[in-house]
């Protein structure tokens, strides 16, 4: 596993923001827990569907 | 979310992505951390946005959607070029503030977050991980200050003893990703120092050596507060000569010693980092053990605690349960940290060579205290 590097700031801290902004220097990728669950459901619900 | 959940998903993403990961919204809390910790996530770096309350709810609380796309505005940074109206739906869209946008719906997210966010952050803090940023500057400056602490860290100045604590803060320092640019030895004159720890201070050159760091070593005569002159003195010529940005100590309880550093610190102008403050003496004495450090008792003076002891190696079977036994019987700080005893690091993690004790001597002091002097290889 490469290096791991956690942000953590209330909300409105701009946080996200900035997740994204330092990915790509970093050569990084973000996973907000937001966007992974919203990717899940729509995977279940074209699984759901296939089915 | 359930935890089972987002510890699949996560562990599922990790093994999917080749590159390094950037981890936000997750972990908000001591389970979370637990979990990364089960999926392997352990020694990551953690940025600290911090923001004051009223500051996110001001930002907030000026935060407008449109309903129809969802466009985000802000009535002061980034306001919709009509007032109420969609800069991409025109008259269809509505400007809104979203139910979550809503001055309770923040306070209670930011309740959470002080309730179990900053717990989780402070156990992170107690392993030396974290870097904190200011987040109220406009966004592209923090985004730059987040750039230059992760890519560079920052230079840091240890205040080095050559004992358990400085080593350790040093440690500490540089797994928050710090450059140790230089160490700082004062050497008092005056034994009983209530700054500096006098017994082996000499040594701290060929420490020193051993770190590849390089040190600046500075006598006084050791009169409470003036001994402080020589420290700023000290600390002035490291930000001169190494473009110091900050200063390391290993304080733990004394608040003597912190309270006037930071006060020097904030003088100068640079951060005072004190990684082991109010840290558990018993954790201080078993992570230096459990890592294998080669660490000597070269000064006694505390009831139980006689010249028998010099020499003493602390990570020897039984010396841990030994100052414990004393502990109960005589209330000592088993860290030493009331000056009960003091110790002189011979290896530790940084060190590229492991220093060895070439002569020793006793001096016995009036009032049952000792020192070993040592000559180091």
């Amino acid at each position: 596993m490469g290096k791991t590097i956690i942000i953590i700031g209330p909300q409105g801290s701009g946080k996200g923001t900035i997740a994204e902004g330092i990915k790509e220097e970093l050569g990084m990728e973000v996973i907000t827990t937001g966007d992974l669950l919203r990717e899940e459901t729509e995977e279940g619900n074209r699984r759901r569907k296939e089915d | 979310m359930p935890e089972e959940i987002l510890k699949e998903i996560l562990g599922k993403k990790l093994e999917e992505t080749k590159k390094g990961i950037i981890l936000d919204g997750t972990p908000r809390n001591k389970e979370q951390k637990k979990m990364l910790e089960e999926i392997g996530i352990k020694k990551s770096q953690i940025i600290v946005i911090e923001v004051r309350e009223e500051i996110v709810i001001e930002r907030i609380s000026n935060r407008r959607t449109c309903n129809k796309c969802k466009r985000v505005y802000n009535t002061k940074t980034n306001p919709p070029k009509k007032e109420g109206i969609c800069d991409d739906c025109g008259s269809e869209g509505k400007i809104i503030i979203r139910e979550d946008d809503k001055t309770e719906a923040i306070k209670k997210r930011l309740r959470i977050y002080r309730e179990e966010t900053e717990p989780m952050v402070k156990e992170y803090e107690k392993e030396g991980r974290v870097i904190r940023i200011n987040g109220e500057p406009p966004i592209e400056e923090v985004r730059e200050e987040v750039m230059k602490r992760l890519v560079r860290g920052k230079k840091m100045a240890v205040l080095y003893s050559g004992g358990k604590d400085s080593n350790l803060a040093m440690l500490y320092a540089k797994r928050r990703g710090d450059e140790i640019a230089c160490l700082i030895t004062i050497e008092s004159e005056n034994k009983e120092s209530y700054m500096y720890h006098t017994p082996a201070i000499t040594q701290t050159k060929k420490q020193a050596e051993a770190l590849g760091i390089p040190i600046i070593t500075t006598k006084t005569k050791g009169i409470k507060e003036e001994e402080l002159k020589e420290l700023k003195e000290a600390i002035k010529e490291a930000i001169e000569k190494y473009g110091v940005e900050g200063i390391v100590t290993g304080a733990i309880e004394s608040v003597y010693q912190a309270s006037r550093i930071g006060k020097i610190a904030e003088e100068e102008g640079i951060e005072c980092y004190n990684p082991l403050w109010k840290k558990p003496q018993k954790e201080v004495l078993q992570e230096i053990i459990d890592e294998g450090w080669e660490v000597i008792i070269v000064g006694t003076g505390a009831e139980g605690l006689d010249e028998r002891w010099l020499g003493r190696r602390l990570h020897e079977p039984g010396t841990l349960s030994d100052l414990q036994r004393l502990e109960e019987k005589y209330g000592i700080n088993i860290a030493g940290e009331g000056g009960e005893y003091e110790s002189l690091v011979l290896w530790m993690p940084m060190f590229n060579k492991e220093l060895k004790v070439k002569k020793k001597e006793i001096i016995r002091e009036e009032g049952g205290t000792a020192r070993l002097i040592v000559e180091l290889e």
